[in-house]
């Protein structure tokens, strides 16, 4: 059965189009790859710990933490890739699929000449089109475009331009979302120093085979999230932010194998 | 499901916040019969009074009562059809089929999207996560000082318990996952069902919790 609607749309804005947030980014595959090449160098690191600290290998757990980890960055490159989107209607209170795997590359359009729609100003409305129809359009010179990250990029570059509004609401955006990271790395480093805690009064050879793991979680999730990188770009910013959420899981896997490792051995 | 131009309507759609919610009670499901159901029924050390035995299964039930109050109360009482939505009420709906001619419907134009109200969604989003992870951390907290502080004023050892080990590091491993919402945090509607999955496991991380005090209660007065 096919899930998404037959015909594919296009998210189309115009110069005053205001309060456009974009906040996140699909990762070209270049860096995908670096990601999960990091992933396992850090991985091989954490298993050299355990040499450090001569302690045995809990190998179902290790096994277990690596598969999540990567089940974790897959499942964040996959949503960062999507091509349709679930909303609902306003009109009708129902839940709609929308198809965005058109003919274009980006599937969110800003037009810089438009001779077909009639647009407010300022405008705060994208439109969704018939993606066929509107290259049509693209194609008879009727309306020029260019993709909405494009359009985006230029506007942070310029932004003494740039309404003020869309500035504010991404920069306000992204910087929230850097907060939240940060303060789940800590989080979840105090989780670890729980069961560092429980672990140590029950056994210490157990203590010192879940020690590799949480040394090696606080390292990733806490090293990484207090680097701080003055990005040129606006787009350099969003690739920042999903590396630190994989670094995040990447931390997250060490701790849930710290976990397992402590669960197999009660 | 149902189709108009561009768009593709999801039948039944509201029963996808069910589905989302309910799905971490498999893992709590696992969890039940491997920790306490063990302990309540398998093993012949433990002893239950009546009061305990009805809290610990109040206490397995209570993460399955509020996935099935939360169905209740929002999608299967407020107008029985699962078609419509019915999620919380700051949540706005930003697609819109409404007030578009004939004339730009004939030249492609299907739908808008409100920015605006968009950016109302994220606004949400971001409290939810940053609400969740932060009750996550709060529970973990304090489960780190009620160990500390039981550990160190009872004279019994409490952590050479089978049970209770197990049910802590259950609490904590539900923390861990309760973090989650921090990387998927920017996806609209799809945050939000994911935030409903979540919070399913912060019941369960509570209900954990709940069970670790009444397993340690019973530990004392078996070996007072």
């Amino acid at each position: 059965m096919d899930l998404l609607p037959k015909i594919p749309s296009v998210w189309v804005g115009d110069d005053n189009t205001e309060y456009t947030v974009q906040d996140y980014i699909s990762q070209s595959s270049s860096l995908k790859a670096f990601s999960y090449i990091l992933y396992i160098v850090l991985w091989c690191c954490g298993l050299h710990l355990l040499k450090l600290f001569n302690t045995q290998y809990d190998r179902s757990a290790i096994i277990t933490g690596f598969l999540l980890g990567v089940v974790l960055i897959y499942a964040l490159d996959w949503i960062n890739d999507l091509s349709w989107e679930i909303a609902i209607n306003k009109a009708d209170h129902k839940y709609y699929l929308i198809n965005n795997s058109g003919p274009f590359s980006s599937g969110y359009r800003i037009m810089n000449k438009n001779n077909v729609f009639k647009m407010k100003k300022p405008n705060h409305k994208l439109l969704l089109i018939d993606a066929y129809k509107y290259k049509k359009y693209l194609e008879n010179g009727e309306i020029t475009d260019e993709p909405f990250v494009d359009w985006k990029k230029r506007e942070f570059e310029e932004s003494h331009k740039a309404a003020e509004t869309d500035i504010v609401s991404t920069a306000k955006s992204l910087s929230d979302q850097i907060e939240v990271i940060m303060n789940c790395a800590y989080y979840v480093f105090t989780i670890l120093i729980t069961l560092s805690a429980v672990a140590y009064r029950i056994n210490k050879r157990l203590f010192y085979r879940i020690l590799p793991w949480v040394l090696g979680s606080a390292i990733v999730g806490l090293g990484s999230m207090f680097i701080m990188l003055w990005e040129k770009t606006y787009q350099q910013f969003l690739i920042h932010l999903t590396m630190k959420k994989k670094l995040l899981i990447t931390s997250m896997s060490f701790a849930l194998t710290a976990c397992f490792i402590f669960l197999n051995n009660v | 499901m149902s189709s108009t131009a561009g768009l593709k309507q999801i039948k039944k759609g509201d029963l996808l916040v069910i589905v989302f919610s309910s799905l971490p009670l498999i893992v709590w499901s696992y969890f039940v019969y491997n920790v306490p159901l063990k302990f309540l029924y398998r093993d012949p050390k433990i002893k239950y009074n009546k009061a305990t035995f009805f809290l610990t299964w109040l206490c397995i039930l209570l993460p399955f009562l509020v996935v099935l109050y939360n169905f209740y109360s929002a999608q299967y009482h407020s107008d029985y059809n699962f078609d419509t939505a019915e999620i919380t009420p700051g949540w706005q709906f930003c697609l819109n089929t409404d007030n578009i001619s004939a004339e730009e419907r004939k030249k492609g134009l299907f739908a808008t999207w409100d920015l605006k109200c968009g950016l109302s969604q994220i606004g949400l989003n971001a409290n939810i996560v940053r609400d969740l992870v932060t009750r996550f951390y709060y529970l973990s907290n304090a489960l780190f000082i009620f160990v500390l502080v039981i550990y160190n004023s009872l004279s019994v050892d409490i952590l050479k318990t089978e049970n209770i080990t197990k049910t802590m590091i259950w609490c904590l491993l539900f923390g861990i996952i309760g973090m989650l919402p921090s990387i998927f945090n920017t996806y609209y509607l799809k945050t939000f069902l994911f935030n409903r999955l979540i919070s399913t496991f912060l019941s369960m991380n509570i209900a954990s919790f709940f069970l670790l005090i009444l397993a340690i209660l019973i530990r004392i007065k078996v070996y007072k």
